[in-house]
């Protein structure tokens, strides 16, 4: 859980610094957290309610895209995305080789008041 | 009010590591990021690397605290800067930034070996201007840290299985571990090494040498 602390960090900075002059509350913030990233959504919120105190930001919603790499499979061809809990090939359990990865954290949007 | 961003969190530490990249360009140094679990061999390693390899080196120890390792990479005669992150789990590049200034002429005609904090998670994100990673990864760990840490096994261009000579005390499946560390990363290169023994270490240091030499056409 300690890994999501930096990365909530460099969120809340970001977000502070995109926050125009003339708005003084931050209300919702879009991330798009990648599979391979090895960041949970739900430890960044933790992390987000502490950080973000006494800022404009300490009242924001956070929400998250998540974003699954895809992988072929290097038997049947087909495309598909990892489980939680494997890598292989759903359809024929063969393994696959990784074709599209998702390893970052974006900030999408925010709305500010 | 809706704001468009699409930032990448991380472009603060990435413009510094693109910095620290120039930086040892113009030292014709070459910077390796070393990763892996606490207790994965990654001093021992980089230790019995520099004694096979006939090329100058430098060690950046990274840890939470302490100077245990660089002292140990010390008593070698290597030369070596401490960093610690105080609690923070990953090296970035701005305290590669620092430790290089302090490094000065020493880090010039070098490889820098860079001991990451003890964690597969964090280090994995953060780019310290390295020419390229290489996490640790060894026996008595298990034979499925890929599949629970799949993005250093992805992003690293060389995986080391270390401590290959306990493989016969350890229940570890060689080929559950290859197929996931070549379906992440298939143009990655995988080393079977013992850095208490020096098992594997000639041909580790072998392809070492050729990238070191090939960066600036030696």
């Amino acid at each position: 859980m300690l890994h999501e602390l930096s990365i909530t960090s460099a969120i809340l900075d970001t977000v502070l610094s995109e926050l125009p002059a003339d708005c003084n509350k931050v209300t919702r913030i879009d991330i798009t957290l990648g599979d391979l990233s090895g960041f949970v959504g739900e430890h960044v919120k933790y992390y987000f309610e502490l950080l973000s105190r006494d800022t404009p930001a300490s009242d924001a919603i956070l929400t998250f895209d998540y974003k699954r790499s895809k992988f072929r499979c290097t038997n049947c061809g087909k495309l598909y995305e990892r489980s939680d809990f494997s890598i292989r090939c759903p359809y024929c359990k063969s393994m696959g080789t990784l074709i599209e990865s998702c390893n970052s954290v974006y900030i999408n949007r925010i709305e500010v008041e | 009010m809706e704001i468009k961003v699409i930032k990448d969190v991380l472009e603060a530490n990435n413009y510094i590591a693109c910095k620290v990249k120039e930086e040892i360009a113009k030292r014709q140094a070459m910077m390796i990021n070393i990763i892996g679990s606490p207790g994965a061999g990654k001093t021992s390693f980089i230790v019995k690397t520099i004694q096979y390899l006939d090329i100058k080196s430098v060690v950046i120890e990274g840890d939470v605290t302490s100077d245990i390792d660089s002292r140990k990479v010390a008593e070698f005669g290597i030369p070596v800067v401490q960093v610690n992150t105080g609690g923070g789990c990953h090296l970035n590049a701005n305290i590669i930034d620092l430790a290089l200034q302090e490094l000065s002429s020493s880090a010039e005609n070098a490889i820098i070996f860079v001991e990451n904090v003890g964690n597969l998670i964090c280090p994995a994100s953060f780019d310290i201007g390295e020419d390229f990673k290489v996490v640790i990864s060894s026996i008595p760990e298990g034979h499925d840290k890929p599949y629970k840490y799949p993005a250093i096994f992805e992003k690293a261009k060389v995986t080391v299985l270390n401590k290959i000579d306990l493989m016969k005390y350890v229940d570890f499946n060689k080929d559950y571990f290859y197929e996931a560390v070549l379906t992440l990363n298939p143009k990655g290169h995988i080393f079977e090494v013992s850095s208490i023994l020096g098992d594997g270490m000639k041909e580790w240091t072998r392809w070492l040498k050729l990238q070191f030499m090939k960066k600036f056409n030696r």
